[in-house]
């Protein structure tokens, strides 16, 4: 059974939801299960956010939509997908549950 | 199938954040199990009556609700919420249905992204 939890993140680092979303992750992770973050809007500066980095690295798989990077100049980083909202469509598909922070 | 409602319920005056959920609303029809429905409620709705993007700073509006309704997705407008604020009707082609019907929607989706 696909236990991916899909994430999506639209809301810059100083809102509340970055601690909500990192946690999430860390507890989701611990327990086994995959973990996938689609960054869009103001959440693509979560891309100079080390503590989204090491989420990377321990398993968690994010993904920004690369049209908002460049509206906003942030630079790619090599720990995430260069991605579009084909990625997000495909996650709302794929994971088993949904959550989003708006 | 998979039943996916966007839920636009801020108004779209002085902000992009809109346009950006109605980009994002197409882009997920872009997986072709995905079945999208943008539905209006609270000052959403302004963005299904007559709104002059330019003159509100909104940014793309009209493009994105045309696109969903030519790949065959569902626009729905909350009445309640049309009446309150004095809102005739849609300028586009959508289904207005009571906050009764808009809960339905809701409960039978598969995923609910709400749109701030």
């Amino acid at each position: 059974m696909n236990k991916k939890l899909g994430i999506l993140l639209t809301t810059s680092p100083e809102n509340e939801n970055t601690h909500t979303v990192l946690r999430l992750t860390e507890t989701a992770l611990a327990e086994g299960k995959q973990v996938e973050i689609f960054l869009m809007c103001d959440g693509v500066y979560h891309l100079n956010d080390a503590r989204l980095e090491g989420l990377t690295q321990k398993g968690a798989k994010v993904v920004v939509c690369a049209h908002n990077c460049l509206e906003r100049k942030v630079e790619r980083k090599p720990f995430v997908l260069w991605g579009s909202q084909y990625d997000l469509a495909v996650l709302i598909k794929e994971s088993y549950r949904f959550l989003s922070f708006n | 199938m998979n039943q996916v409602a966007v839920i636009i319920h801020k108004s779209p005056f002085n902000t992009l954040r809109n346009s950006e959920g109605l980009r994002m609303a197409v882009g997920l029809t872009l997986e072709e199990d995905n079945r999208v429905t943008v539905i209006f409620v609270k000052d959403g709705v302004y963005l299904i009556g007559n709104v002059t993007p330019e003159k509100i700073q909104s940014g793309t509006i009209k493009k994105h609700l045309e696109a969903l309704r030519l790949l065959g997705h569902r626009l729905v407008v909350e009445r309640e919420s049309m009446e309150e604020r004095g809102i005739e009707g849609p300028s586009v082609k959508a289904d207005v249905l009571s906050r009764a019907e808009v809960v339905k929607i809701l409960s039978e989706a598969n995923r609910v992204i709400p749109w701030q």
